[in-house]
């Protein structure tokens, strides 16, 4: 290497944010696309998705860039925020069938997921260096699926915070989620209406710093 | 005697009589038919007409022809030691192996309708990001 090279790999770590690109990863409907979207618009320029009961309305991943997050201590994060595509090991038309939506576009939204889910378990390998995994706090956190992925998630060794959502709703059980995930920072929060949010940005800026 | 009107095209079966008209247009003007070119003709009549266009085969999803009842697989269970990272059960319906699209070089792109699935060679061969 160069003098002129090293001089500016120096110049560079003195003036270059690192961005670290975080996933937002979950069963569909766990509430991703609401918290990217509240990010996004808390932290940078606007509203990115499209937030809806239909599970897999986000059938490719969604970005938003160059956040900066500051905790409340003044230390901060800059990130990239992915919003994937809700992992499932199953998808069926008929779940849009069920919403009114005709067989032939439903056939055609089965087929993205899947294509987008295809995609955001490729990104673990190399595109992600942080997980944030949303579970509804109302449902099951045993549920295969959340298994497998926490599993995958660690043999990555991708650093994780576990996002319990919905705990607005009654039946949340929050605590059942760390329980089940002991190993992990769980923080309870609601993202329709923004409840202890500031917990969960906190606890990135201590996980993705 | 079979006779045929030259204005309608109406076939009589009987010929026509003295003061002959067509019972279908009032037509006097007849065309004697022979028997052997009646029975061709009634042969074609009974025969339904041929569509202009023939039905084309086709693989668009969107014809609804499926009225039987598509019978489910028996095959084995997608589970994580499957060496399958997606299986197609049936357009629009997917089982999908995570540990093996997280894990497997194989990077797959695009789903298709035809039951096929494109994969992107380039990240097969490209080195893995260093951890």
């Amino acid at each position: 290497m160069g003098l002129s090279q090293t001089f500016s790999k120096i110049l560079t770590n003195l003036f270059h944010k690192k961005t670290s690109r975080i996933g937002i990863y979950g069963p569909p409907n766990a509430g991703k696309t609401t918290l990217a979207n509240r990010i996004a618009k808390e932290w940078s320029t606007g509203v990115e998705g499209t937030v809806s009961e239909i599970p897999h309305e986000t059938r490719r991943a969604l970005r938003a860039e160059n956040i900066t997050i500051t905790g409340s201590n003044g230390k901060s994060i800059t990130i990239d925020i992915v919003d994937t595509p809700g992992v499932t090991t199953k998808i069926d038309y008929n779940e849009f069938i069920e919403y009114g939506i005709e067989r032939s576009e439903a056939i055609d939204r089965a087929r993205e997921a899947t294509e987008g889910v295809a995609e955001a378990m490729h990104w673990l390998r190399e595109d992600i260096d942080g997980v944030i995994y949303m579970i509804d706090a109302t449902a099951d956190p045993f549920a295969q699926v959340n298994i497998m992925m926490v599993g995958i998630i660690e043999s990555r060794h991708l650093p994780v915070v576990i996002a319990a959502n919905k705990t607005d709703l009654p039946d949340a059980s929050p605590q059942r989620i760390k329980t089940a995930f002991p190993q992990h920072p769980v923080v309870p929060i609601s993202c329709i209406n923004g409840t202890r949010v500031e917990d969960l940005y906190e606890e990135m800026i201590r996980t993705f710093r | 005697m079979p006779h045929i009107c030259l204005r309608c095209k109406t076939r009589l079966e009987a010929a026509p009589g003295l003061a002959p008209r067509c019972p279908a247009c009032g037509g006097t003007r007849f065309a004697f038919e022979s028997p052997r070119k009646a029975e061709a003709a009634k042969a074609l009549e009974s025969v339904s007409p041929i569509s202009e266009e023939p039905p084309q085969p086709t693989n668009d999803i969107n014809i609804p022809v499926e009225t039987r009842q598509v019978e489910e697989k028996q095959s084995e269970p997608l589970t994580p030691e499957s060496v399958e990272s997606i299986r197609i059960v049936e357009p629009g319906k997917y089982d999908l192996n995570l540990l093996r699209l997280a894990e497997s070089d194989d990077r797959v792109i695009q789903v298709g309708k035809d039951g096929n699935f494109r994969l992107d060679l380039n990240s097969m061969i490209r080195p893995k990001k260093k951890r």
